[in-house]
């Protein structure tokens, strides 16, 4: 499978990013250990705006860049459009669950990334996720209004190519 | 069955195996770590006031930009509450 994922990041690390690559960031992120990327689907969702939306408005950063990168890999797990994958990862999750309340914890505690943390430890290139990243307004909502298809890459060397795509210094 | 699926599997027997110990231990270590959120999950509580429900640390969107970080208050170390909604106005 191959891929187009945006990085958000501050200008100043553009440099460091174009001579040494991407550094995979610890185990606290939602989806595990890794490099994360945000990909466009045709007029679904917006890859280069997320990614462009993750650095000015949750890292704050003023000055933003976002990379685009081809991503190349035939290890991976597609919760988006690999229907097994979801059916199994949906058992997974209902098994977690059964344990977080066999553990005495309130299933409203429960915390979906115990799953992903846990699969750091599977030889996987790379996990494709769809994020309901919507606000909310206050109002029970049942329509998506704000899809996300998030990669978080857990290995470098699937990365084949990488470019500055876009920065505020060219706004 | 295909690479991903066969490693997905790999987690189902994890979590179907896995003792309340070793469960209490993971879930345990999760709850110390900062976890970043990129989506909103938020309660409206009618107080004037917006929980997020999430252990989320940081916020996105443009509903971020609107507020003063002043005003967020940690309760009980995993919720984060804005006064002075904007969005109650």
């Amino acid at each position: 499978m191959q891929l187009d994922g945006y990085h958000g990041t501050e200008i100043s690390n553009i440099e460091i990013i174009q001579k040494n690559g991407y550094k995979i960031s610890s185990d606290n992120e939602w989806l595990g250990s890794g490099i994360y990327f945000f990909e466009s689907l045709n007029n679904f969702c917006d890859g280069f705006l997320e990614a462009k939306n993750w650095a000015f408005y949750v890292k704050k950063y003023k000055n933003w860049a976002v990379f685009k990168v081809k991503i190349k890999s035939n290890k991976f797990i597609d919760l988006v459009t690999n229907i097994k994958h979801r059916e199994i990862y949906d058992k997974i999750r209902e098994s977690a669950i059964k344990k977080h309340i066999q553990s005495g914890f309130n299933k409203k505690d429960f915390k979906e990334n115990s799953i992903y943390v846990t699969m750091s430890e599977l030889d996987i290139d790379f996990i494709r996720v769809l994020v309901d990243a919507q606000k909310d307004y206050g109002y029970y909502s049942y329509t998506v209004r704000r899809p996300q298809i998030q990669i978080c890459v857990k290995k470098t060397d699937i990365i084949i190519e990488n470019k500055l795509y876009n920065s505020s210094m060219e706004v | 069955m295909d690479y991903g699926a066969k490693e997905l599997n790999k987690i189902l027997n994890k979590f179907e195996t896995m003792s309340i110990d070793e469960y209490k231990s993971l879930y345990e270590e999760l709850n110390s770590l900062e976890s970043y959120c990129p989506f909103y999950i938020i309660t409206d509580n009618f107080n004037n006031q917006i929980t997020f429900s999430n252990n989320a640390r940081l916020i996105e969107g443009n509903f971020f930009d609107e507020i003063d970080d002043k005003n967020i208050i940690i309760q009980n170390n995993d919720q984060y509450v804005i006064s002075d909604n904007p969005l109650a106005a």
